[in-house]
């Protein structure tokens, strides 16, 4: 499935799951809770700003593996010692 | 009923049992055996207080069991069991010690009725502990250690300082609620806090949990900051200042586990942000509230560590898990993929497991507690935690584009580990009544409303929504080798620099100083010489006819002026 199915697909199940919301008797604890869809809508308008300060931070923040080497295990090889690799065809 | 009773004593006997079993089938079956007689000690004692004795002058109790202390012993004992068969494959014997004694720490812990017990098992957590990243045997696992020793340790000595001034204020070192004001309280709060990772004191686990071994940072996960949660309930219920401390807690972390490559990390990070769940329970402190504090620590310790077998299993097969490395893996690791699902799910707070049961209750508590902004920033770190751990996490390392990785599913006993965890995380989820009657508060409380059903699956599936609209706008596609600075980059690069220049000042000024003290010295010395030396005035040899002369001239001066 493509992303724009997938998309697609998400906005079908929420734009129900508004709908469903008028079907019952809703029991929140705060008055704007009542609001057809307020979970939905403020867990999207939520993630989208935290996923924009996200980004502001990775841009402002992000550096090379090897930026702390050698006091730390970014840049290093899992010891092999820890390991089991074993491959298989698929 | 013996003197020093504790289950932890079972652990510290079978770990230095183990060095002297052959390594191989009768230590594996020693350490797999450890949990249950542990837990057997404590499993149908009456509530009360064993193990007591005074210790010069202070009032001992090694095993408290309550309400409190025994839902976490058992929560423990069934992580030590988890992690153990996890760890099944293991013949390093410093980390099956380290295992045990660790897990055993935890365990002491929580049975400890007073505080003098708290610290030694406190430190015995951090000590043993540190093992599990030093096992990784690299110079980069060392310097991690090292910092996550002096920082544990350090949360020890704090709590300590705070033990002797509440023993010199009150003459009790009885571990028992306590009223935030003083000194002494104050040190322990932030003793405890250090080892929930409160924000700011946070670093020692983004640092440390990635540098351990693959079994390692999967027995980490389980213990430390669970152990501080329940410090917290037992000593700071109700405590205003953890509402706020928590809200920040269950925020701070969710930019970084959106965008760190590490996946281990991201775990960690994620970790963080559900410790604030708890810190806010904690400090709302109504008996819904603690009891939901105490519900989502224990149903953490499974699904977070079903997230952290998951790619420690990953690890274990491709020898990477940073996102950058992985993708593809479903095919090859079906029922690791599965797990991970699973564990994302709860994390999500997904109707049917363990997340939804238990952070129903402490979202239940600010809702009722009126306290709107709470539960505003916590449905916005359950949203976030959908799109980092639920969706991103699985999708790095199992979905995504190929990139041609080939893997065999993980062992057997990583999968009997993962599944153990898993039906943990779903039987309680669908069946809460067991975990509910173990908490310490009898509150009458049902999840599975319609209203709570609804909203939580809206929620879910509007995060997700969120999450597939910033992919499409690709939020995720620059997928790089790199790492994203904390608040660790203040002391491990500024304050490391600022030592430095103090150090090239501090040393231009000590050779300036020795130039000149030596020119004094020398100054002085050639003084010293000219007088004393063998031309010198005061070392000259003086003829004893001379001195008779001088002796006279004298006498006779005396003489002349008496009689003037």
């Amino acid at each position: 499935m493509t992303g724009r199915n997938w998309i697609l697909l998400l906005a079908t199940l929420c734009i129900a799951s508004v709908l469903a919301d008028l079907a019952y008797d809703k029991h929140g604890y705060f008055a704007f809770e009542h609001l057809p869809g307020f979970h939905g809508f403020y867990a999207l308008a939520a993630s989208v700003a935290l996923g924009l300060v996200a980004l502001a931070l990775r841009a402002l923040l992000t550096r090379d593996l090897g930026y702390y080497v050698p006091a730390s295990t970014d840049a290093e090889d899992h010891p092999a010692t820890d390991l089991e690799r074993e491959t298989a065809d698929v | 009923m013996f003197e020093f009773m504790t289950p932890a004593l079972v652990y510290v006997a079978a770990a230095f049992a183990l060095p002297f079993i052959p390594n191989g089938r009768w230590r594996q079956f020693l350490m797999i055996l450890t949990p249950f007689a542990g837990a057997a000690l404590f499993w149908d004692l009456p509530h009360g207080t064993y193990g007591n004795f005074n210790l010069m002058g202070m009032h001992i109790g090694l095993m408290r069991v309550d309400a409190l202390s025994y839902i976490f012993g058992l929560g423990f004992s069934l992580a030590a069991l988890m992690v153990v068969i996890y760890a099944w494959h293991i013949r390093d014997t410093i980390q099956q010690v380290a295992t045990l004694l660790y897990a055993g720490s935890a365990i002491g812990a929580v049975f400890a009725a007073d505080l003098v017990t708290l610290f030694i098992f406190w430190e015995g957590t951090a000590i043993a502990s540190v093992f599990l990243i030093w096992a990784r045997r690299t110079e980069g696992a060392y310097a991690a250690g090292m910092r996550y020793l002096i920082v544990q340790v350090g949360s020890g000595v704090i709590l300590l300082a705070g033990i002797i001034l509440l023993y010199r204020d009150t003459g009790s070192v009885a571990f028992r609620a306590m009223e935030l004001g003083d000194a002494a309280t104050w040190a322990i709060l932030l003793a405890f806090g250090i080892k929930c990772a409160f924000p700011l004191l946070h670093n020692w686990l983004h640092d440390a949990y990635p540098a351990a071994t693959v079994t390692g940072t999967v027995i980490l996960s389980a213990f430390t900051t669970k152990l501080a949660v329940y410090a917290l309930a037992r000593g700071f219920p109700g405590t205003e200042i953890l509402i706020y401390v928590g809200v920040a807690m269950a925020l701070f972390p969710i930019a970084y586990a959106l965008v760190e490559n590490e996946l281990r990390r991201v775990l960690t990070y994620a970790l963080n942000s559900q410790l604030g769940f708890m810190v806010v329970g904690i400090g709302i402190g109504t008996p819904l509230a603690i009891n939901g504090a105490i519900a989502h620590a224990l149903s953490s310790i499974f699904y977070q560590a079903l997230l952290f077998m998951s790619i420690g299993a990953v690890l274990f097969r491709i020898g990477s898990s940073r996102a950058s490395d992985l993708g593809g893996l479903a095919r090859q690791m079906p029922w690791t993929a599965l797990f991970c699902i699973v564990g994302g799910l709860s994390i999500a707070a997904l109707p049917a497991t363990t997340g939804f049961v238990s952070k129903s209750l402490v979202l239940s508590a600010a809702g009722y507690g009126g306290l709107y902004l709470v539960w505003l920033a916590l449905i916005a770190a359950n949203a976030a935690a959908v799109l980092h751990t639920s969706i991103r996490f699985p999708l790095s390392a199992f979905f995504g584009p190929d990139r041609g990785l080939r893997a065999k599913e993980a062992p057997s006993h990583m999968l009997i580990a993962m599944a153990l965890a898993a039906a943990i995380t779903i039987g309680i989820g669908v069946y809460p009544d067991p975990l509910y009657a173990l908490l310490p508060n009898d509150v009458a409380y049902e999840p599975y409303t319609l209203s709570h059903l609804v909203t939580q699956l809206q929620l879910v599936l509007f995060a997700a929504l969120a999450f597939a609209l910033l992919m499409k706008a690709g939020f995720w596609s620059a997928r790089s080798r790199t790492i994203l600075l904390d608040t660790d980059w203040l002391y491990r690069r500024l304050l490391a620099s600022i030592l430095g220049i103090v150090s090239v000042f501090g040393g231009g000024i000590w050779r300036w100083a020795v130039v000149i003290g030596q020119r004094r010295l020398d100054h002085f010395l050639s003084g010293v010489y000219r007088a004393h030396g063998p031309q010198g005035v005061l070392a000259r040899t003086w003829p004893t006819g001379s001195m008779v002369l001088w002796i006279a001239i004298l006498l006779g001066t005396t003489l002349v002026l008496t009689y003037v």
